[in-house]
């Protein structure tokens, strides 16, 4: 039977790295915040909270790579249909920033 | 209203939005939901941030709760990827829906759907405190989508099928469409629904609801961010709340019997639903 679970071990600390750079840039920027310098802690925070919005993207792509060794087709398509769903949503939201 | 300038979040506001997130995303992993029902009201009633405003900080905090339930191996064992993925596809569509139409809404209608939502769930959950979609035989056959996991309850492996494919997919369309209008991840709809009607177990189903989430979520979350409606120090605050929320809520849900959870999950839903009724009467 074709492994259920998620991601593989191995692939975890991508994932795990990724929250811990956000919660700290975020952590960082909300500092920056408090003492008084708004303008370089609403650039640190953006950018805390493009990396929290990329992760579920990276954890999506490793976990398909897994799949593409496992053969698993069906898995690569409906997560293919996912990321066009999702590319369509960016999109959307670029044009109009 | 609080007259909020994103430049200038007071420190007493930033502290209620860590403290909104600590109770949020405690309450959230331990029931697979997300957290963003508890975190809208404390945000929206609580702080008196506009509903919009409450909805993209909520998207934020689920993709922080959702990324940190996928790494963590107690939640790990009952995730459901295949299914999940399947779910998905209808989700991320529903999501980019609700956040493209939101903005043609009127806050009094949200508040009409928001309650509507809630209370629907309440009365599911009520009326199903005791049932158990498992088969204690290790040998049945759990199909494409089905799975299984080791439950430490009944000390033996569960397995399980994926019953009413179409009607699985219509509820992840549905809290799609739900997450992209009220920034709620849509667990809040899944988890029973699964649970009631595709005989996924209650863990099974928290826990596969609550690794997609995150990616539901950013169907909507990047308009929302497009669109101004992120508070950045205010999504900070609650963000980093959440995420030591959710290692509180999950360190417990071991512990956490199946019954209770879907008690206090009804209780919480029903107040929620209380609140958004009497808010869409006196808007």
């Amino acid at each position: 039977m074709t492994d259920p679970q998620d991601l593989r071990t191995q692939f975890l600390w991508v994932v795990r790295a990724m929250l811990v750079a956000s919660g700290a840039t975020l952590a960082v920027g909300l500092l920056l915040h408090v003492a008084g310098s708004p303008v370089r802690a609403d650039q640190v925070l953006r950018g805390g909270l493009v990396i929290l919005m990329a992760t579920p993207v990276v954890r999506t792509l490793i976990a398909v790579s897994e799949r593409l060794r496992q053969r698993d087709r069906y898995y690569l398509l409906v997560t293919t249909l996912v990321l066009l769903e999702l590319s369509l949503t960016f999109w959307y939201a670029t044009m109009h920033v | 209203m609080l007259p909020l300038d994103p430049a200038h979040i007071p420190g007493a506001t930033i502290v209620v939005g860590i403290l909104a997130g600590v109770i949020a995303g405690s309450l959230g992993a331990l029931l697979g939901i997300g957290g963003g029902v508890f975190l809208i009201p404390l945000l929206n009633v609580g702080l008196g941030l506009p509903l919009k405003a409450a909805a993209g900080i909520s998207l934020m905090t689920v993709i922080a709760t959702s990324n940190a339930v996928a790494v963590t191996s107690e939640s790990r064992r009952f995730i459901n990827a295949r299914l999940g993925m399947l779910l998905q596809v209808a989700a991320v569509a529903g999501g980019l829906f609700g956040a493209l139409v939101v903005q043609g809404l009127s806050v009094r209608t949200l508040y009409v759907i928001l309650a509507l939502v809630t209370g629907v769930i309440a009365v599911v959950m009520l009326t199903r405190l005791d049932r158990r979609n498992v088969i204690l035989d290790s040998s049945t056959d759990p199909g494409v989508l089905g799975g299984r996991f080791y439950e430490d309850e009944s000390g033996a492996e569960v397995v399980y099928r994926v019953r009413r494919l179409p009607a699985a997919l219509s509820v992840a369309l549905g809290s799609g469409v739900i997450s992209g209008l009220l920034g709620i991840g849509g667990g809040i709809l899944q988890v029973p629904a699964l649970n009631a009607w595709c005989g996924i177990p209650m863990r099974a189903a928290a826990s596969t609801s609550a690794a997609m989430i995150g990616i539901t979520a950013l169907g909507s979350a990047p308009i929302y961010y497009a669109r101004g409606h992120i508070i950045a120090p205010l999504a900070a605050a609650t963000v980093l709340g959440v995420l030591a929320g959710s290692r509180l809520g999950l360190w417990y849900a071991p512990r956490a019997r199946a019954r209770s959870l879907k008690l206090l999950m009804a209780v919480v839903l029903a107040a929620v639903a209380l609140i958004y009724f009497y808010r869409s009467v006196a808007a």
